[in-house]
């Protein structure tokens, strides 16, 4: 963005605030849906965190301080919703977060808004068995194809350790990949 | 066996399929979410429950420091002041219950024996 002062400015403004938050909607709407679709997998679930992440940002805007750019702060709130939202199941349904990310891979297949081949719901499969961490880098480096500058900004880790982490998803995946 | 190389292969799509207008409606949906944050109404009875606790909270401090002020009533009360109020004792039983010691003491403390009062007992006692 041109001139971020400028616009959280106008997102803090009353008079300007109603315009400007409509803008960052836009802006963002699209990539932290598919950011926080790619931890949780079901639509109707992205569609809730998404509202609350929101919600999160409306509310907390006055105390966003500028020291990081809204970009990743906002990554950041989608992030911590995301878990948060799982843990939360996990912690209803009395199991660990491992085994809801499973349910939800299983579901997978008779989701109407999941037309993945054998090959797609495969990789996954093959995601859901990566640690947390290495899990993250790789959605946001393979599917949202974001730069490790980004990845770095947002989860606040060395690009090197990025680089490392997505290194060994990617091979454990093809290997995943390559066993029937 | 097929070898996978994620880098070069042609990416593999997630496969995640969004509702049509999602994000149209979406927007609309938070937009009127957020309105309704800011205008944020108290209704009266929110008003009337913050007196409501405020009188019952005044209530219940009160009564607790007036059991705790009477509390400190009953431990100070000499046994004189016992004895006097407590009507089930007889003015034998008290006289049964003191030495000759004590008796001497009472007379001291009366002053019994001054000038005027025994030259008042010789006037008009003997």
């Amino acid at each position: 963005m041109q001139d971020e002062k400028a616009f959280i400015a106008e997102l803090l403004n009353p008079k300007t605030q109603n315009d400007a938050f409509r803008k960052l909607l836009q802006l963002y709407q699209k990539p932290l849906y598919h950011h926080v679709r790619n931890m949780v997998l079901s639509h109707d679930d992205a569609d809730d965190v998404l509202q609350n992440v929101f919600v999160k940002v409306f509310q907390n805007l006055k105390n966003f301080k500028g020291d990081s750019k809204l970009f990743s702060w906002m990554y950041r709130i989608a992030t911590n919703e995301a878990i948060t939202f799982m843990q939360q199941r996990a912690k209803k349904s009395g199991i660990s977060s491992e085994e809801v990310q499973q349910k939800a891979i299983n579901k997978l297949e008779s989701d109407v808004y999941f037309d993945g081949n054998e090959i797609q719901l495969k990789l996954q499969k093959a995601i859901a068995i990566l640690p947390e961490k290495q899990q993250l880098v790789f959605k946001m480096k393979y599917f949202e194809e974001l730069k490790y500058e980004q990845i770095a900004e947002i989860t606040g880790t060395s690009v090197g350790g990025l680089k490392a982490s997505y290194f060994h998803a990617v091979k454990k995946i093809e290997d995943f990949l390559k066993t029937d | 066996m097929k070898q996978f190389d994620l880098d070069n292969d042609p990416k593999i799509d997630s496969g995640f399929r969004i509702p049509e207008n999602y994000f149209e409606q979406f927007e609309t949906k938070i937009m009127s979410q957020i309105s309704e944050k800011e205008v944020k109404v108290i209704s009266i009875f929110e008003t009337r429950k913050f007196w409501f606790s405020a009188v019952a909270a005044v209530f219940v401090i009160g009564l607790f420091t007036t059991m705790y002020l009477n509390n400190i009533k009953t431990e100070n009360i000499s046994t004189e002041d016992y004895l006097a109020c407590a009507t089930t004792i007889s003015t034998e039983d008290i006289i049964e219950n003191l030495s000759d010691d004590d008796i001497t003491a009472i007379e001291e403390s009366l002053d019994l024996y001054d000038q005027d009062t025994q030259n008042y007992a010789k006037e008009y006692l003997y």
